[in-house]
């Protein structure tokens, strides 16, 4: 007997070890951004690329790295860009906009805003200058030079120039405006003097659509050449509608059917040199940047065909073109970038797929390879519809294994030896597989369950996902078939193994582990909402409320509802109705103020727990809370003038237990106004412009008489629910709250922290004892106030922000301006709580300590320490046994 | 057993007279010794000794009655100034102050008022037994008023909190 309690004491210290090791689970926060497709406006490098997204964001992209975004930068907010372009050594990405009157530039390296220039009209196009600086035009006809430091300057030509080509010829760069006026500056952007002009050569219908080396084309075909300050016309006999293409400044192509013809440009008069035939349809591809490529690719029905001209160029001599063909899909909304590296040249394809992914195909011309590869930078959703955060269910295994746990059938003695035999055959497990790979298992479960499920609707791919919060990877994602319909809720059921998403025409069930469609129905009428009500035999299941006179349509039909269940719903801008839950919704009261326009309702969640239900106070008193469960808070604004007023009021009777009218000189800004109720308070915040532009937090304490502790069960209608004190008191906070929400553990012991999601874009974890409204103001505190509360402190109006209160500490948040989510979840550890925050621009999750993490050891706990103290001891033990006995004897024998 | 008759039958040898080789005792050395236990028996007390006995046993008893509250004004100064915090030494103090009074009560009250009994006493043992037991009981007060100083006697609302419970009332509501 005494050698199994040996091994048994072995074994549970060894499931003790292995819990501890679990403390690492705390590290795990994450984030993960929507950085959205990517828009068309690229400027790629042969390993990455600079975009605009649809999320309004300029991200770099890089390849050959784990972490694809290499940088980001929100441009919400600011105004609306759509054209990049990077400068010649790819150090500096520009960025403006054919719209609004800015341009902005960033080091390609690091994303670092270097310069933002608000010019007189939109940027028309902006080039490299002699690889010191840009030029850049604006729609205007003004010229600017921005030199490498930043600073800008404008070059009067003498004409205007809107758009423009350019072309570096003797050390001078030639400027030739779309009318057809010419001007060359030198490297010191002294405009030199100019007798050229095109002027006899252009026309409003005869524009200069390309300038290369000393050529130039125009729309209607003609080539003209540059030379020493003459322009001369090349004769040709080209039609006004060949489609004609400079390579070169002397080599020319054209492209009929079935054919690709190169002339060369000598003595002012083409050559044709060379004709392609091309038996199969084909379509020339455009490239998007200015090129090092010399060369023309098509794309024809079985891939890509390339011809480099590079060699051919120089020596007219057929046998140098080198032309590739690369059998490959490329569709039809591809950009076309080259870039060159390492001696060679590559052709880029970037596609855009959805939900953040786009596929980047590279073709190497110096060695005839393809390289194809998908890139994620956004997630796989692009909006989130009311989320609902749900534990992981228990695997059936599991559930076996731990009914020994909570069962109190079979005596003290065969439950122990059932628990000995689990832990042994656990240790057994352990040391095979240590035998085996060399180290124990880790144990993959998650015995706290600080991981949990948030599942949602993406309204943009119309179906349901879910995420798991432990790192952010995708569980599953659910398709049913819904057509066009409204998504009312996502519920879960009560077991915890499923969730509902009802939708106004059908509802569709959904294991929550592996993400099946387990039922789907739809319905004739309209379903209107949906709510858990409980039934008979104590269990709850979702009723549907229908449109025609709220009939209720219950999930499973063979059970029968509780009496005494009601709920609350706002009607309209001005009425809040109670109902009460029967077959039907049967109105019993409603609230209508003429005057008052309804800003915001909010009940106290059904998951709130309590576990102390008084303050006690320094003379061994008793403050009790008043905990009634059914309270409902509204908040109106008065129309005529703008008077706020908060009322309480009870959500069965509809009775009003309080009210508090604001002063009218306050102004409040619109939907700014948040809530969050919970215990026995109420705290809600709201921005206001006048008498200052000043974030308000109100906190109101409701306190309740003696009576209300008792362990009897009553009846709202035969007992009062009157409030017996409300204290109340406002603060400031320095920013701008965007959401509220408040912590939640799984025994309601721990205290509670309230979490401000800012419009900066941090969530900050203010504790409620902070946010007390018996804090004392106008006089001293005494000995008594410190210990009338936990952690009571004299008044001051404004909260400070503390950055060690930001739980996403690196992280910086987006913050949208509506549908910010912050999800609560308590955990199996009564000190913590999971909480995430998401909206359609990233997906946060964290776990908070409101009372730090008392339950668990520390990270910096020494557990190799602990066993070898343990370990020493019981050594010391067995080796001084013998001399206790020794010792023992001798006692005896002087006696 | 013969191996051990040597100590069983110890064979003492006699000291020789003292003063029979003409070596002086040690001053204050008196050689009645021997014969005084010897002899053994107590001398006969004649009826005024008896008396006398009794009185002193009376006033001894009394004596040892009250002795236990000698000690309550230094337990009560000793109280007064070690402060009402909870720290281990005064909770292990006023521990002390219940836990050995009433240990005296319940194991010594009959054991030292038993030597103390006499034939015809004028007042019966049992009444110091119980002045013993007050005053013991006194001692022991200090050391309950000393808890409660310390707030560890739940008296107070407060101490019952953790064990109440809100009003629970059947209606539920929800917010559609």
């Amino acid at each position: 007997m005494k050698k199994i309690s040996c091994i048994s004491f072995a074994a549970a210290l060894f499931r003790c070890v292995i819990s501890i090791s679990l403390a690492d689970a705390f590290k795990s926060d994450w984030i993960q951004y929507n950085h959205g497709n990517l828009s068309s406006f690229v400027a790629p490098s042969s390993d990455g690329l600079v975009a605009l997204t649809d999320m309004n964001e300029l991200v770099k992209v890089k390849f050959d790295q784990d972490e694809k975004v290499q940088w980001a930068v929100d441009l919400r907010g600011l105004e609306n860009f759509d054209t990049i372009v990077t400068d010649k050594n790819e150090q500096v990405v520009y960025l403006f906009s054919k719209s609004d009157n800015v341009f902005h530039s960033y080091n390609l390296t690091n994303g670092v805003l270097l310069k933002r220039l608000v010019t007189s009209s939109p940027v028309a196009q902006v080039v490299s200058f002699f690889d010191k600086g840009v030029l850049f035009s604006c729609a205007d006809g003004t010229l600017f030079f921005l030199d490498p430091a930043y600073n800008v300057k404008q070059l009067d030509l003498g004409f205007k120039v809107g758009h423009f080509h350019h072309s570096y010829v003797d050390g001078l760069i030639y400027l030739v405006t779309d009318e057809g006026d010419v001007r060359s500056v030198d490297i010191d952007l002294s405009a030199q003097p100019c007798s050229v002009s095109l002027q006899s050569y252009t026309s409003r219908q005869n524009k200069v659509i390309d300038f290369k080396g000393t050529t130039i084309l125009t729309t209607n075909n003609d080539i003209l050449t540059l030379k020493s300050e003459n322009v001369h016309k090349v004769s040709s006999n080209f039609g006004k509608k060949d489609s004609v293409r400079l390579l070169t400044s002397n080599l020319i192509y054209t492209v009929t059917s079935g054919k690709i013809t190169f002339y060369s440009i000598d003595n002012e008069i083409t050559n044709e040199l060379y004709t392609i035939k091309i038996t199969e349809p084909f379509w020339l591809l455009t490239l998007e940047n200015d090129s090092p490529f010399e060369g023309i690719a098509i794309k024809t029905s079985t891939g890509l065909k390339v011809l480099d001209v590079s060699d051919f160029s120089d020596s007219h001599d057929p046998t140098l073109i080198r032309s590739f063909e690369f059998e490959t899909n490329l569709s039809n909304g591809e950009s076309i970038f080259s870039s060159y590296s390492n001696d060679e040249t590559l052709l880029h394809f970037i596609s855009n797929e959805n939900n953040g992914v786009f596929t980047r195909k590279t073709f190497n011309l110096n060695r005839g390879t393809l390289a194809s590869d998908t890139i994620r930078v956004g997630l796989p959703y692009s909006s989130i519809e009311s989320p609902i955060m749900i534990d992981f269910p228990a695997p059936e295994s599991k559930l076996d294994e731990s009914l020994h746990l909570v069962q109190t059938e079979g005596s003290l003695i065969s439950r122990w030896l059932y628990r000995l035999k689990r832990h042994l055959s656990q240790l057994g497990r352990s040391v095979a597989s240590f035998r085996r790979s060399g180290n124990f298992p880790r144990s993959n479960d998650d015995p706290f369950s600080f991981n949990k499920i948030v599942v949602f609707f993406d309204n943009v791919g119309r179906d349901l996902m879910a995420v798991s919060t432990k790192d952010g990877s995708s569980l599953w994602k659910c398709s049913p078939e819904i057509g066009s319909q409204r998504l009312v809720k996502i519920l879960e059921t009560s077991n915890g193994r499923e969730v509902v998403a009802i939708f106004d025409r059908s509802y569709h069930t959904v294991d929550s582990t592996s993400g099946q469609l387990l039922k789907s129905e739809s319905v004739k009428t309209e379903i209107v909402d949906a709510l858990q009500v409980r039934t008979t035999d104590n269990n709850e299941i979702i009723a549907l409320v229908l449109a025609n006179d709220k009939q209720l349509l219950l999930m499973n039909a063979n059970v029968k509802l509780l009496p005494r269940q009601y709920v609350v719903k706002q009607l309209d801008a001005q009425t809040i109705s109670g109902y009460e839950v029967t077959e039907t919704l049967a109105p019993t009261w409603s609230f209508k103020k003429d005057n008052e326009e309804i800003l915001l309702i909010s009940h106290k969640p059904k998951e709130s727990v309590t576990s102390s239900i008084g303050i006690a106070r320094a003379d061994h008193t008793v403050l009790y809370k008043y905990l009634y469960p059914n309270l409902l808070s509204v908040i109106t604004k008065v129309k005529s003038d703008g008077t706020v007023k908060f009322y309480l009021i009870d959500s069965i009777t509809g009775e009003l237990l309080y009210l508090h009218s604001h002063d009218d000189s306050d102004s409040l800004v619109q939907d700014s106004l948040k809530i969050v109720m919970d215990d026995n308070w109420i705290v809600y915040t709201y921005l206001t412009s006048k008498p200052k532009i000043e974030q308000r937090i109100i906190v109101l304490d409701l306190f309740a008489d003696k009576e209300k502790a008792s362990s009897k069960e009553v009846s709202v209608f035969n007992e009062s629910t009157q409030i017996n004190t409300v204290s109340k008191l406002a603060f400031n906070y320095p920013e701008v709250i965007s959401e509220l929400a408040s912590t939640r553990t799984k025994q309601g012991v721990t205290l509670k922290s309230i979490l401000f999601l800012t419009k900066s874009g941090n969530i900050y974890e203010i504790p409620k004892f902070v946010l007390n409204s018996r804090r004392v103001a106008n006089r001293e505190m005494t000995a008594s106030d410190f210990q009338d509360d936990f952690r009571m402190m004299p008044y001051d109006p404004v909260i400070n922000r503390n950055t060690y209160q930001a739980l996403n500490h690196k992280h910086l948040l987006k913050v949208a301006s509506d549908d910010n989510h912050i999800l609560v979840k308590p955990t199996l550890l009564e000190s913590t709580a999971a909480v995430c925050f998401l909206n359609k621009y990233n997906f946060f999750c964290t776990k908070v300590h409101p009372s730090l993490s008392y339950d668990t050891l520390s990270t910096y706990f020494d557990k190799v320490k602990f066993l070898i103290t343990i370990i020493g001891l019981f050594i010391a033990y067995i080796a001084t046994k013998s001399f206790l006995v020794k010792k023992c004897l001798n006692a005896q024998w002087i006696k | 057993m013969e191996k051990y008759s040597e100590l069983l039958v110890p064979s003492i040898k006699k000291a020789k007279p003292s003063n029979s080789k003409g070596s002086l005792d040690p001053p204050g050395y008196e050689s009645t010794a021997d014969s005084v236990t010897k002899k053994g028996t107590p001398k006969q007390v004649s009826g005024q000794d008896e008396k006398e006995v009794e009185e002193l046993k009376a006033k001894k008893a009394w004596e040892t009655a009250i002795a236990p509250a000698s000690s309550i004004p230094m337990n009560l100064f000793m109280s007064y100034m070690s402060g009402n915090s909870l720290q281990v030494i005064p909770v292990m103090m006023s521990i002390m102050m219940v836990w050995n009074p009433l240990k005296s009560i319940f194991t010594e009250t009959n054991k030292i008022f038993d030597h103390l009994k006499t034939k015809n006493q004028n007042v019966p043992i049992v009444l110091y037994k119980a002045v013993y037991v007050l005053c013991q009981i006194a001692s022991m007060s200090i050391g309950v008023w000393k808890f409660y100083k310390m707030g560890l006697i739940p008296t107070k609302e407060t101490d019952w909190l953790a064990w109440k419970n809100y009003i629970t009332y059947k209606e539920t509501s929800l917010l559609l």
